[in-house]
């Protein structure tokens, strides 16, 4: 028989038994969805991640403060001596002396200290809008996509804002939001039981730039306003009061590219808490590691569940067809011959299960992406994953499929066509 | 020319084994119509088995066209059925759910005859059996007569050399029996397929040139001409009138 023949009869024999075959490969698309998902998973969030971080440059050395003795040495801590720790931790901060210190290491270019404020309302024509996040702007933020405008003029008393604050001031064009003045503030606070007063703060500020609304770029960065990193240190500084002691949140070191790993281990070795870019990645990507092992730990289970149904199948399907095994043996099908048509036919069920695996995958994938909310990541079902699954999940339904098969090619024609 | 050369085989082993066929030996002539008639578990089954290359004997020759089929590799012995036997069941064995079409093409395609022949040898053999209207039928649903005349069709599509039929008729009434039979003898006549029919019905061995008597897997007798090799011949001659018995062992 040749092979599009045998495909051909093992297609029309899973069609008599549809039940049967249909609930063998739901079991297989189970494991072979899971697969999908974990496939598009680790491919969605390393396309965002690669969206995120650009062209990828191991460019700096960020230092979020110190790290304590005790998780450095053994990384087991008790609650007390965490703690504690952290008590300490919280009584060293980030200061000027730390920005010279770091200023005098060769390889690092530039030293950007940054404090973090945030504005709670924003006045715009004299309405109040909920306030956007603000960060500083940094020259690691080089995938900011103007709308209007120039980054270079951003110091002082200027903002970058997101395009929707155009739209809300009633204005048609971003280009002539540009030199309009909005004020952030935060109101006034009494004093409660756990903080002190605040007083109000207003400050003005000049818009010198507009970045294009998330909409068309799809990035959530995009709906931050961004101010001058000493302009923010100023604001951050000024709520703290009559703390005399300059204090930072981060300081960033831009660095020479082949001396990043050196100076953070050096900056380590000082107690200082220090991550390069690649170890930001990295961690973004064992997060995801995790997710995809234990997808792909539970496609395994689902789909080793599944061989037991694939074997039950076949086997069954033997039984039933002795007699048709009988025929076609006597008329001259050899054992490969029906080793094959019962391979191909478990296979089959394999390649049922693998494209109602990809389907069921589908909507799990679209819940999944519109659950990153603002991370706006897509999990994306492509043509070569499925392929991937298409593989795996008929190799492996030929496999299981391949002890009915022997049982069947092995089957003696005489027995087969005994009248019973 | 099929020439069984002594051949024994035993099933079993030990206490439970059991001789099936003790030293037979027989010539089948070309074109002959041949009944092998015994009661049951008197071997006949089992001499059909060995001459067709379905099962192989313990020892001695079994010659098919000049071949030693028993010297054949398994691959070659069903390469060797394939194209040479066709096979008739008691009980039809044809495949319910498929068409009529499909269970004829099946010995085409297992003896891969190109897609672009099937469709017409498919037809033909349909026609002879009178079946062209059910081409396209399930198997199902047909009647008795009809699904032994579908088994034919499907045995003689290939056109066999040798045509093994065993106890064709025996699921069938009598008047269908008969045009079962009737078939079969002239597809033999017309087509010179050697016609070997296993039966213990004494009225339809009686049509055939030959009978071979089996009892306790041995030859108690061959009636009829090992001459009778045309097919003109053959059917000219009244069996039953010029009997020419002859010991066999």
């Amino acid at each position: 028989m040749t092979f599009p023949d045998i495909l051909k009869r093992s297609w029309h024999n899973l069609g008599r038994a549809k039940v049967r075959v249909g609930l063998t490969a739901a079991a297989l698309a189970i494991g072979g969805a899971t697969m999908m998902l974990a496939l598009a998973i680790t491919e969605g969030v390393q396309n965002t991640i690669q969206k995120g971080f650009g062209d990828f440059k191991n460019n700096y050395v960020s230092v979020r403060g110190f790290v304590t003795e005790n998780t450095s040495e053994t990384g087991v801590q008790t609650t007390e001596e965490a703690a504690e720790a952290s008590e300490s931790a919280r009584s060293k901060s980030l200061g000027a002396e730390d920005v010279n210190k770091f200023k005098a290491i060769s390889g690092v270019n530039e030293v950007l200290p940054l404090s973090y404020y945030s504005f709670k309302e924003v006045q715009i024509n004299g309405k109040n809008y909920k306030a956007p996040s603000v960060y500083p702007l940094t020259p690691l933020d080089d995938l900011l996509d103007l709308a209007a405008g120039k980054r270079e003029d951003l110091k002082g008393d200027t903002i970058i804002v997101p395009e929707r604050y155009v739209k809300q001031a009633g204005v048609d064009n971003s280009q002539d939001f540009i030199g309009k003045k909005m004020t952030f503030l935060n109101p006034a606070q009494r004093a409660t039981f756990f903080s002190p007063a605040i007083p109000e703060v207003k400050r003005e500020f000049t818009v010198v730039g507009v970045t294009k609304s998330s909409e068309e770029s799809g990035d959530a960065d995009f709906e931050n306003a961004y101010l001058s990193p000493e302009t923010l240190s100023q604001l951050a500084q000024a709520e703290q009061g009559d703390n005399e002691k300059v204090s930072y949140n981060q300081i960033l070191l831009l660095t020479n590219e082949s001396q990043t790993e050196s100076i953070k281990e050096a900056l380590k070795d000082q107690g200082y808490e220090a991550t390069t870019r690649e170890d930001n990645v990295g961690k973004a990507l064992e997060a995801v590691g995790a997710i995809r092992v234990f997808l792909l730990v539970f496609a395994a289970i689902a789909i080793f569940t599944a061989i037991f149904g694939v074997i039950n199948t076949q086997l069954m399907s033997v039984l039933e067809r002795t007699r048709e095994i009988g025929i076609m043996k006597a008329l001259g099908l050899s054992r490969t011959g029906v080793l094959l048509m019962f391979s191909i036919e478990a296979g089959l069920i394999g390649l049922i299960g693998s494209i109602a695996g990809t389907l069921l995958a589908i909507p799990f994938a679209l819940l999944m992406s519109s659950m990153g909310g603002e991370m706006e990541f897509t999990i994306p079902i492509t043509i070569p994953n499925f392929l991937i699954v298409v593989v795996v999940l008929v190799v492996v339904a030929m496999l299981s499929g391949l002890l009915p098969a022997r049982r069947a090619s092995k089957l003696d024609p005489v027995e087969a066509l005994r009248n019973e | 020319m099929i020439q069984i050369k002594s051949i024994s085989k035993t099933f079993g082993k030990k206490e439970s084994a059991f001789q099936a066929l003790r030293d037979v030996t027989v010539d089948i002539p070309d074109g002959a119509s041949v009944a092998i008639l015994g009661k049951s578990g008197s071997g006949k089954s089992t001499l059909m088995h060995a001459m067709s290359g379905l099962d192989r004997p313990d020892s001695g020759q079994v010659i098919v066209e000049g071949l030693d089929i028993l010297q054949l590799r398994p691959k070659e012995v069903d390469e060797f059925r394939s194209r040479t036997i066709g096979f008739i069941f008691q009980a039809f064995f044809v495949q319910g759910n498929e068409s009529c079409y499909d269970n004829v093409s099946l010995p085409l395609e297992i003896a891969k005859v190109p897609a672009s022949q099937r469709k017409t040898l498919v037809e033909e053999a349909l026609a002879k059996v009178d079946l062209s209207d059910k081409i396209k039928e399930k198997a199902k649903n047909l009647s008795g007569g009809q699904k032994q005349r579908l088994a034919i069709a499907r045995a003689i599509v290939n056109n066999p050399k040798i045509l093994f039929a065993d106890e064709p008729t025996g699921n069938l009434d009598s008047a269908t029996g008969e045009m079962v039979e009737r078939l079969l003898f002239s597809y033999n006549k017309n087509s010179g397929t050697t016609l070997v029919i296993v039966t213990h019905d004494p009225e339809l061995a009686a049509k055939c040139s030959m009978q071979i008597h089996i009892k306790d897997g041995q030859i108690e007798s061959v009636v009829g001409t090992p001459a009778a090799r045309q097919p003109e011949a053959l059917s000219a001659q009244p069996v039953a009138a010029a009997p020419n018995e002859m010991r066999v062992n």
